[in-house]
């Protein structure tokens, strides 16, 4: 990342916080508008609406130019398909710095789709260079997943996505599972990318980009963990089976790694829970609580405790119930607080909050009837109800 | 911790932007020590009552001979009375203009309540027959009844809710499942969507000119334009290889006429689903030409034309945020 984008960055996230205040009631519009002449950011905003436009402008016109390229010049090989590719991503690359470097408008949406459009090319490039050397299977995927993990890095640090640092704890992982002892092998990986991505985000001045970076990376190194100690994963034997060869024999899980996985999945999220609330870490939190609904998942899978509709009822009543006496004790504390935690609003968390209920709304609405003709004076042939999930007839 | 955000408060209450107080809050939020969950609250609530409401429909789906439908019916009503109670018992006094929500759990218990009444009553239609051969009417009494919910407590979810139950009466889906609208046979389905869309933007423009629930204008207006032009995309893509000329043509002409208002209202969001709807339809005539390399420098090139049309709108807009 250049000088002046880190600049620009931290400039962004300054007035995304004084907006976020101002929506939450903490300062006035005087104050707001004093932060926003005091630092001047280097263009303005497209809304939301405009950048997802433009990015699918943007990443179609990108997509059918290179089609252009593959059958102008009529490539079918290979290593003509793998080096205009690679021509292509470098091109996109660039690009993808003019537009972040000269542009009017910051973000517009089109470096999101150059960019993902040139780590992309990159990978296949090497993919399909690879494959035309006839290296096997096995090791030509061994080669691709550190490219790939390379490039989505270099992506991330260059140009501040944080998906890509995403993407490239991914494709690490994947690398780790292709090796004999692939769980260990995750995990072992897992723990130290969480383990430096946690000591990098504690010790080091990022940017905002870089620094929700490092934290993506974190947050699904930890999901991964949980991902091989989970109890169905491993009696399923999911990592094990992405790095098996076609016609080997699946693996089976023993009764000590049952046993290990077991407690895994009970003790795991409880951890996660812990570490969260103690470092009042939203995103630890967040992750603690979804892999604990994942454990009892889990559990409803294999020991039949009650019929769904028991569960869904009764897990919904407690969830909501919790909720509420959470609010009304966070609010009843000094200041609305207690241990640092509020229920109060301190960004312009507004907008989300008002989006969900809708969400709920039209996931639970009724199914439509069905239309074609029916004779005058046909019986009624049954409504529906129900919804996410649960929708019906009767 | 936020490093880059503790400098900055603290070099705003230097040059005085900030007072004391603001920089202390400001800066405990940045440092970590405060922590809203707000949202998590929120989303624990959403999913609560998501799974409530999904548990009701299976126990209906799957107890109708063990309990019996007095019992089933009886049950049901009388947790969805309890919803409302507690909605009536915390409601604020009813307004034409916005009103902000007494209670976190206001919304949730209220949406519950309503999704209730909606379960209960397509259950004891089912089973009492009461509209005889007008079963789908009661599609339309739901609507209704939470529309009537929806303005007295100012829930945009609730109406959503009924956005959805009556299109559904008219056997149109507002969710993605509804992909029968892409159905070769199914023109009918379409010319409903259109019918009710247009209705919904009616609706839509009525609040805003009477001042009466202003706020709920862009909900018909988006979901209103998201059926009409949905249904004139479904309809230039269903003729399976061949071009309907009617669609295609329905397609251009609204979709130039919400891109056309839109621009002239400077409203974002209608003028993103008409240039959506616009490309969509300019796709499906290039693929009809039979171009072949040609059709890619087709796409390749409107691609970058509507980004240019994009670029140059957004300048009359001049949005922010």
């Amino acid at each position: 990342m250049k000088p002046a984008w880190h600049a620009a960055d931290r400039t962004a996230e300054l007035l995304a916080a004084a907006r976020g205040w101002r929506a939450a009631g903490l300062i006035d519009e005087a104050t707001s508008g004093a932060i926003a002449a005091d630092h001047v950011a280097t263009g303005p905003r497209l809304g939301s609406v405009w950048r997802i436009l433009v990015f699918i402008c943007v990443a179609i016109g990108g997509t059918t130019a290179t089609t252009i390229i593959f059958i102008s010049f009529g490539l079918r090989n290979g290593t003509g398909v793998g080096l205009t590719l690679l021509l292509s991503g470098l091109a996109l690359a660039a690009i993808t710095d003019v537009l972040l470097e000269r542009c009017s408008f910051q973000p517009t949406g089109a470096e999101a789709a150059t960019s993902l459009l040139a780590a992309g090319y990159l990978c296949a490039a090497a993919f399909a260079l690879l494959d035309d050397l006839h290296l096997g299977e096995r090791l030509t995927l061994h080669l691709t997943y550190p490219w790939c993990a390379a490039v989505f890095a270099l992506a991330a640090w260059r140009w501040g996505f944080r998906l890509y640092a995403g993407a490239a704890t991914v494709f690490a992982l994947l690398l780790a599972a292709q090796f004999p002892g692939a769980r260990p092998a995750w995990i072992a990986v897992a723990a130290l990318l969480a383990a430096w991505s946690s000591v990098l985000g504690a010790t080091r001045d990022l940017s905002p980009s870089h620094r929700g970076g490092v934290e993506l990376v974190r947050i699904v190194a930890l999901a991964a963990i949980y991902a091989a100690v989970n109890y169905y994963s491993v009696d399923k034997g999911w990592l094990e089976e992405i790095g098996r060869l076609v016609g080997a024999p699946h693996q089976r899980a023993g009764d000590l790694s049952l046993l290990l996985a077991g407690l895994g999945s009970a003790l795991y999220p409880l951890a996660l829970l812990a570490w969260g609330l103690r470092s009042r870490d939203r995103a630890l939190i967040d992750l603690g609580i979804v892999t604990a609904a994942l454990s009892l998942t889990t559990i409803r899978f294999y020991i039949h405790v009650a019929p769904l509709w028991v569960i869904l009822t009764a897990s919904g009543a407690l969830l909501a119930g919790t909720s509420l006496l959470l609010e009304r004790w966070l609010r009843a504390g000094r200041d609305g607080e207690r241990r640092g935690y509020t229920a109060a609003p301190l960004y312009d968390e507004g907008r989300r909050e008002r989006l969900l209920p809708v969400a709920a709304a039209l996931a639970l609405a009724p199914s439509p009837r069905i239309l074609p003709a029916e004779p005058p004076g046909a019986p009624g042939r049954g409504g529906t109800f129900g919804g996410g999930g649960a929708t019906g007839t009767f | 911790m936020n490093r880059s955000l503790l400098e900055a408060v603290d070099r705003l209450r230097a040059r005085g932007v900030l007072t004391d107080a603001q920089a202390s809050f400001f800066g405990r939020i940045a440092r970590g020590d405060l922590v809203s969950v707000r949202l998590e609250l929120h989303i624990a609530l959403w999913i609560g009552v998501t799974m409530i409401a999904g548990g009701a429909g299976l126990l209906v789906k799957e107890h109708l001979e063990q309990l019996g439908p007095v019992t089933i019916g009886a049950g049901i009503a009388l947790a969805a009375a309890l919803c409302l109670w507690y909605v009536a018992r915390s409601a604020p006094p009813f307004s034409w203009g916005p009103v902000a929500s007494p209670t976190l759990a206001f919304d949730y218990v209220l949406l519950l309540g309503v999704l209730l009444i909606g379960t209960d009553l397509a259950y004891l239609e089912t089973q009492f027959r009461l509209l005889g051969s007008n079963w789908p009417y009661h599609l339309l009494l739901l609507a209704l009844i939470q529309f009537a919910f929806a303005f007295r407590h100012d829930s945009r979810a609730v109406l959503s809710l009924a956005l959805a139950s009556f299109a559904a009466w008219r056997g149109v889906a507002l969710s993605f499942a509804g992909t029968e609208l892409f159905a070769r046979h199914e023109a009918a389905i379409r010319v409903n969507a259109l019918v009710v869309g247009a209705l919904f933007i009616a609706a839509g423009i009525l609040v805003e000119r009477t001042g009466r629930k202003a706020h709920f204008e862009p909900a018909f207006g988006n979901l209103g334009l998201l059926l009409l032009l949905g249904a004139a995309v479904a309809g230039a893509y269903a003729g399976y290889g061949h071009l309907d000329l009617v669609w295609f043509t329905t397609l251009a002409a609204l979709s130039a006429a919400t891109v056309t208002l839109a621009y002239r209202s400077r409203r974002s969001d209608y003028f993103a689903q008409g240039v959506i709807a616009a490309y969509l339809g300019f796709m499906r005539l290039a693929t009809t030409l039979h171009l072949e390399t040609g059709l890619f420098y087709l796409v390749s090139a409107g691609s970058f034309g509507v980004l240019f049309l994009i670029l140059w709108a957004h300048k009359r807009f001049k949005e922010e945020l």
